[in-house]
């Protein structure tokens, strides 16, 4: 049985056989013509269903051939063929005012041909949306939809509230008596409210003026009306903010990561008072702070959730025990490069290298304040961020979006929602994601469209990119590889499957980055990336007026431990190295396996006596760790290391190698395992 | 004492509602509501709670003056009480904390975490 008839208006010759015998093959029945006047002819002969009408016809333009076709069939389904990429205007143009049902850009294949013929010849199905089905939903997803709901509902009221406060102000300016009571309740109340449903900066700036009532309320002061009004209309306008179309990211699924937070942080300490008072200060500034009493407790709680940061006491359980712990969070696979900060009463000299050493980004002498904490949380987080996978949402529905982005979004992932197709250019340069989501069907290009261009762009030829459709046919699918697709993912999205298969796309882009930028035995950065980061970090050093310490090392008479203990034995040595380097220092210090035996760590910010007092301290581990050789004999292993200093050791990467190899060759000469600044 | 009922008190709609979220989706608790003070005292006696929020700053009967009610009230003189308020000044938590309360917490709360924040307070 036909599927029905079309008429494929379109001059090349062999483009017309090939599509005209793919769309017969599927039970289509081809009108074909190669010119207006042919065209004309079938028309008069036949009914259709559908026309395809090429852009660029002998004698007459598609455009005009189309405006021709409308004045008799003015609701037959067109495909309009353009050679040339339509902007917005004329894409607009050609869909609204001449009603083509998709614009194809060439060269197109017959399959995705296939799938908008079948489109404009069928109704169009209901749209579905991607919001997985209710039942579908775990509890967790369920509970942030209906939070989410609730909090966009409370959203809507909020310009309500604060106009009803602004009217209350206004009475009790006019002297109305219970007006100013009124006014202090319901900024009390908005202050209380609005924060519980994740309007964080409303509720802080009703805070504010709560403060600014409380007074006048009680009699203790005049009232100052003038800014009083200037406080309810930036509240009105925080208001206004956050019920704008797209608010500000809903409330996360998982429960660690409500929208608002600053970050998550551990802070390890044995005084349960003082905990207590951090969680409170913590919720306070936004900042969501997990405690532990003991050692245990801080892994235990670093195991189970995500943090940007951990904070421990330096004694710990007893002296020095903080550092006991940060060695055993970094030797956890999950944290092995969480940022660090140690606090402690002891500020001296030897307690900051040995933190550095352990892993810390800063050192605060305790007491803090809050500004210490909330800078220390910051840039803990910071740091952690780039590890986060950014995915990137084309649907030009919001709710899809949405729905997308409450499902994706997780410690481990960032959603980035995008509706104009017309921006995916500059969103790509903007976000820099590692993963794309494509809606097929949008207003303007289409999916495959889309798909294309990012192909043809060489930095972008390996995302991962991912098409959402309600088709489901073979032709579908062909034409999603054909655009250079890697899956496509069908309508309604299931959340878990979402999530399966967007994860192990990110994890094998991760995987495949990896290899290309690390070495396999001690996972440490490979000569050329490290010298990429390096030049940056030497750059960002010299902008702060920093020094940037490179430390070039080499495991001492490795030669000789490759002839007596084996091959084997000498990579376990590498490995050993490597992984005593990655788990020492700080995470934002690079780390390189420079070749051979030969490793390189950069630490900014500290001087070359500072960086080889952090460094001996490494080394002295290494020479107590025992090695097993080939045929089960014990040995050790030393290092010798030179190290070079941005600024007084010049201002290039280049230099600051060659210096540190020059250091490293007289620590050889010297005898051996030392450190040569 | 395990909590399986949990009475809600305060004014304010948009509380109860989002209250009332957290403490059964998230704390998996029975909860009831409250509007006023009045109000409380009889769903308090009539349900009788494991666990009262009170919010401090209500029209009408405030919150404290509900918890000493509560307090003469037969039925709910063993009540654990948790004051909610949007301001928690040091004093004044020490405040509700002689008046009888087991803990004060702070407004605007995370609907996520308040059940944990009560279990903290109520062993």
């Amino acid at each position: 049985m036909s599927r029905g008839t079309l008429l494929f208006l379109e001059d090349d010759k062999d483009l017309q056989t090939l599509v005209s015998t793919y769309l017969r093959e599927r039970g289509y029945q081809v009108e074909s013509a190669r010119s207006v006047r042919e065209a004309r002819d079938v028309l008069k002969r036949a009914r259709v269903d559908a026309a395809i009408v090429d852009g660029l016809l002998p004698g007459m333009s598609g455009t005009d051939y189309i405006q021709e076709l409308r004045a008799s069939e003015p609701a037959l389904p067109i495909l309009f063929a353009s050679a040339f990429w339509r902007d917005k205007k004329s894409h607009d143009l050609l869909t609204r005012e001449l009603k083509v049902a998709r614009v194809l850009h060439k060269p197109y294949t017959p399959q995705e041909l296939f799938v908008w013929v079948e489109q404009a010849v069928k109704p169009p199905a209901p749209a579905v949306p991607a919001t997985p089905p209710p039942r579908e939903l775990s509890p967790e997803e369920e509970l942030a939809a209906a939070m989410a709901e609730l909090s966009r509902e409370y959203g809507a009221r909020l310009g309500e509230k604060v106009q009803e406060l602004a009217d209350a102000l206004e009475r009790a300016r006019g002297g109305q008596a219970g007006a100013l009571e009124d006014a202090f309740m319901l900024v009390h109340k908005l202050h209380g409210t609005a924060g519980t449903y994740g309007f964080v900066h409303v509720s802080a700036a009703a805070g504010r003026l709560e403060l600014q009532l409380r007074p006048v309320r009680d009699g203790e002061g005049a009232a100052d009306w003038a800014s009083l009004k200037t406080a309810v209309a930036e509240l009105g306008q925080l208001a206004q903010r956050a019920v704008s179309p797209l608010p500000p990211p809903l409330p996360r699924p998982s429960a660690s990561a409500a929208s608002g937070w600053l970050g998550t942080v551990l802070v390890a300490d044995d005084d349960a008072q003082w905990l207590a008072d951090m969680e409170r200060l913590g919720r306070e500034r936004m900042v969501r702070v997990v405690t532990a009493r003991t050692e245990d407790e801080a892994v235990e709680a670093a195991r189970k959730q995500w943090l940007d940061g951990a904070l421990l006491h330096v004694d710990l359980g007893h002296k020095e025990g903080g550092f006991q712990a940060a060695a055993r969070l970094r030797g956890e696979d999950s944290t092995q490069s969480l940022p660090l900060a140690f606090f402690g009463t002891q500020g001296d000299v030897p307690y900051r290298m040995a933190a550095a050493q352990a892993g810390a980004s800063l050192y605060l002498p305790r007491p803090f304040s809050e500004q210490d904490l909330m800078d220390s949380v910051k840039r803990m987080a910071a740091t952690r961020r780039p590890e986060r996978s950014r995915v990137l949402v084309l649907d030009d529905d919001p709710d899809a979006v949405r729905a997308l982005s409450a499902a994706l979004t997780s410690h481990q992932v960032e959603v980035v929602g995008l509706g104009d197709s017309y921006r995916l250019v500059e969103a790509l340069a903007e976000h820099r994601p590692d993963l794309l989501l494509l809606d097929v069907e949008m207003p303007g290009p289409s999916g495959f469209d889309l798909c294309r261009i990012v192909r043809s762009m060489p930095e972008w030829q390996s995302l991962p990119i991912l098409f959402i459709t309600a088709h489901t046919g073979s032709e579908f699918r062909v034409a999603a590889f054909q655009a250079g697709a890697d899956d496509y993912l069908s309508k309604p999205v299931l959340g878990e499957e979402l999530r399966a298969r967007v994860n192990s796309r990110l994890e094998r882009a991760r995987l495949a980055k990896d290899r290309a930028e690390r070495d396999s035995l001690t996972g440490l950065l490979l000569r050329r990336p490290f010298i990429e980061s390096l030049r940056a970090r030497l750059a960002e050093a010299l902008r702060l007026e920093k020094p940037l310490a490179v430390m070039l090392m080499d495991a001492d008479r490795f030669k000789a431990v490759n002839d007596t203990y084996g091959h084997l034995a000498g990579d376990r040595v590498l490995m050993r190295l490597g992984r005593l380097l990655s788990a020492r220092f700080r995470k934002e210090d690079l780390r390189c396996r420079w070749g051979g035996e030969e490793f390189v760590v950069a630490l900014l910010g500290e001087t070359a006596e500072s960086a080889r007092e952090i460094l001996s301290r490494t080394a002295r581990e290494l020479e107590r760790m025992p090695f097993e050789g080939d045929r089960g004999e014990t040995f050790h292993v030393t290092l010798s290391a030179g190290i070079a200093v941005s600024g007084t050791d010049g201002t290039q990467v280049e230099a600051l190698l060659r210096r540190a190899d020059e250091r490293l060759y007289r620590a050889k000469q010297n005898g051996r395992n030392r450190i040569e600044i | 004492m395990p909590i399986r009922k949990v009475l809600l008190v305060d004014d304010e709609a948009d509380i109860r509602t989002i209250g009332q979220l957290s403490l059964s989706r998230v704390g998996k608790w029975e909860t009831v509501l409250a509007a006023s003070g009045d109000e409380a005292l009889m769903k308090a006696d009539a349900e009788r709670p494991d666990l009262i929020l009170l919010d401090v700053m209500m029209p009408g009967m405030d919150g404290p003056t509900t918890l000493a009610r509560l307090r003469a009230q037969a039925s709910t003189a063993q009540t654990p009480v948790i004051f909610m308020t949007a301001k928690i000044q040091k004093h004044e938590v020490a405040r509700y904390l002689e008046l009888g309360a087991v803990g004060v917490i702070g407004k605007p709360f995370e609907p996520l975490t308040l059940p944990a924040e009560i279990k903290k307070l109520v062993p």
